[in-house]
């Protein structure tokens, strides 16, 4: 195939990202500080702009492209929008976020250059349909987010982020890649659905260990990438160090991605993994300690980002409790609880970004009063909160509805009851930081005492907040979506 | 019926809520005014549903179903019956009262006031739900803002008391799920509709499975109600709320619990409901005693009057168990009648607290001189409370018993024998602590009490009304739910 006769119309989307990311740091190379108040508004412009096109030239055009390593199918579209959209919202975060870090303030091209080829990773996550391409498309997540971790440079804490992350980061992917090396060998085949067929037509999953080992250590490579335990150690402390607007980036996109990739690889690839007692068993395994692991350790936590890190986890756990479900009609289970997952975390952070602003601290204890002196956005923080409990009418609670029925359906009942009782001990540590807002004084410096938010923050999270209300409340236009994401190419 | 009168009578407080939010602080008094003429509203509209309820239909009136999340099979599914309807009217009627009884909060009187709004919204949900999922949601949707009203505006100890309830009840809730979720897979159906899983005699489940299932169940509303050995959130929770927050606790949200049992677990798991009807009737009648005697040692007024509700709640345990029509409709008598008797209880608590600042018995004494009709009043209920015949207290109690007793069996008949102690004791614990406050000598720091006030009385009044009403001629409400508790048995 040569090169002319590539459809380029496919991956419009992603060639509109890259050109803008190009653009920026062409333009903060060569223009320099006097451009930087223009990059952010370059980069909503050009992921908008993206997701247009998306819209416009994808979204009734289904194919695959690159000798059937790229696809675009309503999966990809869904993703695309999916990344495309939070993406969106997470850039305008950044505005503010950059202003007080003088070390994003210095090198603000490269910032937007990197957050951007996050992105472009992730969407090429959700759309890539061969091995070498999932490979590709999970270290142009990982790379800059190695990098981004450490931005604040003479910031131990975030060194030492940075360089946990990345060490342990390549390990996995070494792990991964080593899977990825035996399925390879196993079947012959890289692209996904070659190997389905494969798999299928010599029967592979009841007699090739060879194949059985392969998958479960691309699952390590993945269970590391969505923080699952036991690969989780590396989360903790990388949330805890990196500057809080990348440990958002790393919560929401870099997650969303490798989920992507888990479910195209899991979903397209391996197929029929629900026949291999080994497969399904090291899943049960991945979610059952990431429930008990990540709730437990979140409970003595004081510091609001290793906090999340652990809920994380446990979020990242019951997940996994979706991949039981063999049926592709309760698959999409998984999508609702990443669309919760994502408003409820994106709204938590950008809440914790603007205490974190005002009041210098990412403890728990700064969010001291903060009920008192700003109602709205306090309001709003209890809505993400209690959702990530999964306690209706919010959000979380669809996604845990439908994850724990794909759970029983499957006859994991056991595996349900460790899940809603560890939810139960999840309510302990997202109460107390209720607790703290409301019934606890703020003892710093009283001209703190109200957090300042622009009105631009404000309006964002009231639509996060909507969002994880109305998931509830219409639940029927999420699930009708998610249904139709579904179906692969 | 033209208009959907349920759906309205569960959001129409989320309305409220809304315009309270809305309101700017310079006008925060006028909250308590839109939440009262919300509730009036409310209470207006039941009273409504009182009269146009067809009272000889068995079935469920006025619903209402539609389609809510197509992919997943869950309904918006309301109605209501004989045994939800008191339920009901009882809930709007302890929402006005404890409107009346926060009158002079003012710490943050709007949020106050909202919360008490959305609770008020979750409850008649609970009541009036069909489809499991809905249920479920309502039943969440009371527990955040119980948080709240306990945590803002308890009293010294409520942060602990607050995340206890909430820790509790949520353990059982999500056990709950579970048993949901096994009921809809395993039944055949595929179906979140209590009445469909209630009405199918076909429902497949093996009787190991359906006594699994019971447990999960039976957690989320043992832990409700709250039975022996569940019960240990409840004396903080009702304790540390303040007075209207107690009030709908002991009134309301306890009653969630058994109905839970009345029109989930008996219907949809019959098998289960018999093979563990024994165990239920020894933990409520545990409950009967250990709650009469906890009563008798306590030295604050309000935590006996909590542990209280734990003897009284066993005899509703107890009449349930029994799977008999006449004791289930002592059952549901009973909720009715602690509702308002324990309501008024927590009222009268409440408005001695707001005077004396202590709630020590002790510190009590001789209130019949100073404030005679506060003392006359709480005599009343006192004895309403211990079954005095000719109040409303006697019938639920007495259909208990008789149904247990005309079981027949040497074990029921032993259960009657020991909650018959039970009843002895309630009235040791309630005089002993009449002629502790109300009588002998006035402690000499209470003086200076305030006068009993017009607002006051009227919040008690219709409570008085209902409670002698009920004691002499409890044939009109004992008929609606007779209907539909002999319906739900026998389907």
């Amino acid at each position: 195939m040569s090169i002319m006769s590539i459809n380029i119309v496919y991956i419009i989307p992603e060639l509109i990202i890259a050109f803008f990311a190009l653009l920026i740091l062409l333009l903060s190379v060569f223009i320099g500080k006097k451009f930087d108040i223009a990059l952010a508004p370059i980069s909503v412009f050009g992921i908008f702009i993206s997701l247009v096109s998306v819209f416009v030239f994808n979204f009734y055009n289904k194919s695959s492209v690159f000798n059937n390593s790229f696809v675009v199918d309503n999966f990809s579209n869904f993703f695309r929008i999916f990344i495309l959209t939070s993406s969106l919202i997470f850039i305008v975060f950044t505005f503010s976020y950059s202003k007080g870090s003088i070390y994003i303030k210095r090198h603000l091209g490269e910032f937007y250059f990197l957050i951007l080829m996050v992105i472009i990773g992730a969407m090429l996550m959700s759309a890539s349909c061969d091995l070498i391409m999932l490979f590709i498309s999970l270290e142009l997540v990982s790379i800059p987010s190695y990098i981004l971790a450490g931005y604040e440079k003479m910031n131990e804490k975030s060194e030492e982020a940075s360089l946990k992350y990345f060490i342990l980061g390549v390990l996995a992917t070494a792990i991964l890649v080593y899977g990825f090396s035996l399925v390879y060998g196993a079947t012959g085949e890289i692209n996904l659905k070659e190997i389905a067929r494969a798999i299928i037509n010599r029967n592979l999953l009841e007699n090739n260990y060879v194949l059985i080992i392969g998958v479960i250590l691309s699952l390590v490579g993945f269970a590391f990438k969505i923080g699952a335990a036991p690969f989780h150690w590396w989360a903790p402390d990388t949330y805890e160090g990196a500057p809080t607007i990348i440990t958002t980036l790393i919560t929401t996109i870099v997650k969303i991605a490798a989920f992507a990739g888990l479910i195209r690889f899991l979903y397209v690839g391996i197929s029929g993994f629900k026949n291999s007692i080994w497969i399904v068993l090291f899943l049960v395994l991945l979610s059952l300690l990431s429930v008990i692991i990540g709730n437990l350790m979140a409970l003595p936590q004081k510091n609001f980002k290793r906090l999340m890190a652990y809920s994380s986890i446990a979020h990242a756990g019951y997940i996994l409790i979706g991949f039981s479900s063999a049926n592709t009609d309760a698959q999409f289970a998984i999508f609702i609880y990443l669309l919760a997952y994502i408003a409820m975390n994106l709204g938590a952070f950008s809440v914790a970004m603007l205490v974190e602003k005002t009041r210098h601290s990412e403890e728990i204890k700064a969010f001291a009063g903060i009920g008192y002196t700003n109602p709205f956005i306090s309001i709003c923080m209890i809505i993400f909160l209690i959702s990530m409990v999964g306690l209706p009418p919010f959000a979380g609670f669809l996604g845990k509805l439908l994850v724990f029925k794909a759970g029983v359906e499957n006859n994991l009942t056991w595996l349900v009851i460790i899940g809603v009782i560890t939810s139960v001990i999840s309510l302990w540590y997202y109460v107390n930081i209720i607790k703290h807002m409301y019934f606890v004084r703020y003892e710093g410096d009283s001209s703190l005492l109200k957090i300042k938010a622009s009105k631009l923050s404000v309006f964002l999270i009231t639509i996060l907040a909507i969002f994880t209300i109305s998931m509830v409340i219409i639940p029927s236009v999420f699930i009708l979506v998610s249904r139709n994401a579904v179906v692969f190419f | 019926m033209n208009f959907n009168i349920l759906s309205i009578l569960t959001f129409l407080p989320i309305l409220g809520m809304v315009i309270i939010a809305v309101v700017p602080n310079k006008f925060e008094r006028s909250a308590k005014w839109i939440a009262l003429l919300n509730s009036l509203v409310l209470l207006g509209l039941s009273i409504y549903l009182w009269t146009i309820f067809d009272k000889t239909n068995a079935l469920m009136q006025f619903e209402e179903k539609f389609r809510w999340v197509p992919g997943v099979n869950i309904y918006y599914h309301l109605g209501i019956d004989g045994v939800s309807l008191p339920m009901v009217f009882l809930t709007c009627l302890l929402t006005v009262l404890g409107i009346l009884v926060s009158w002079n909060i003012d710490h943050k009187p709007k949020v106050f006031f909202a919360l008490m709004l959305l609770l008020t919204t979750g409850m008649l949900g609970v009541f009036v739900a069909l489809d499991f999922i809905l249920f479920y949601i309502f039943w969440e949707l009371v527990l955040l803002p119980m948080y709240f009203l306990i945590a803002i505006w308890g009293s010294s100890n409520r942060m602990y008391a607050a995340i206890k309830f909430f820790l509790y009840t949520l353990f059982g809730s999500v056990l709950m799920l579970v048993g949901i979720l096994l009921i809809f897979f395993n039944s055949g159906l595929k179906t979140f509709d209590i009445l469909e899983l209630a009405n199918s005699n076909s429902l497949n489940l093996a009787v190991n499975l359906q006594n699994w299932i019971f447990f999960l169940l039976f957690m989320g509303f043992a832990i409700k109600v709250p039975m022996f050995p569940f019960h240990t959130w409840l004396p903080d929770a009702h304790t540390e709320a303040p007075t209207a927050g107690s009030v709908l606790l002991a009134g309301i949200l306890l009653k969630m619990g058994s109905y839970g049992f009345i029109r989930i677990s008996i219907p949809i798991l019959p098998d289960a409901a018999k093979s563990w009807s024994p165990a239920i009737a020894i933990l409520a009648v545990i409950g009967i005693i250990y709650g009469a005697l906890a009563s008798l040692i306590q030295k604050d007024l309000k935590r006996l009057v909590a542990f209280s509700s734990v003897s009284h709640m066993g005899f509703v345990m107890l009449g349930i168990s029994m799977l008999t029509p006449t004791a289930i409709n002592g059952a549901v008598l009973q909720m009715f009648n602690h509702g308002c008797i324990t309501g008024m209880l927590f009222l009268l608590v409440g408005m001695i607290y707001d005077r004396t600042h202590t709630r020590l018995i002790e510190d009590m004494g001789g209130l019949a001189n100073k404030l005679p009709l506060w003392a006359g009043i709480l005599a009343f209920t006192s004895f309403a409370s211990l079954g005095l015949p000719g109040l409303s207290g006697f019938w639920g109690e007495f259909l208990v018993l008789f149904g247990t007793f005309n079981k027949g069996s040497t074990f029921a008949k032993v259960m009657v024998y020991i909650s018959i102690l039970g009843i002895v004791l309630g009235a040791a614990y309630l005089l002993w602590m009449l002629q502790r406050v109300i009588f002998g000598n006035a402690n000499e720091k209470l003086h200076d009490l305030k006068k009993f006030s017009w607002l006051e009385f009227i919040t008690l009044a219709p409570l008085i009304a209902i409670i002698i009403l009920v004691g002499v001629y409890p044939a009109p409400i004992l008929n609606i739910i007779n209907n539909s508790v002999n319906y739900i048995l026998n389907m």
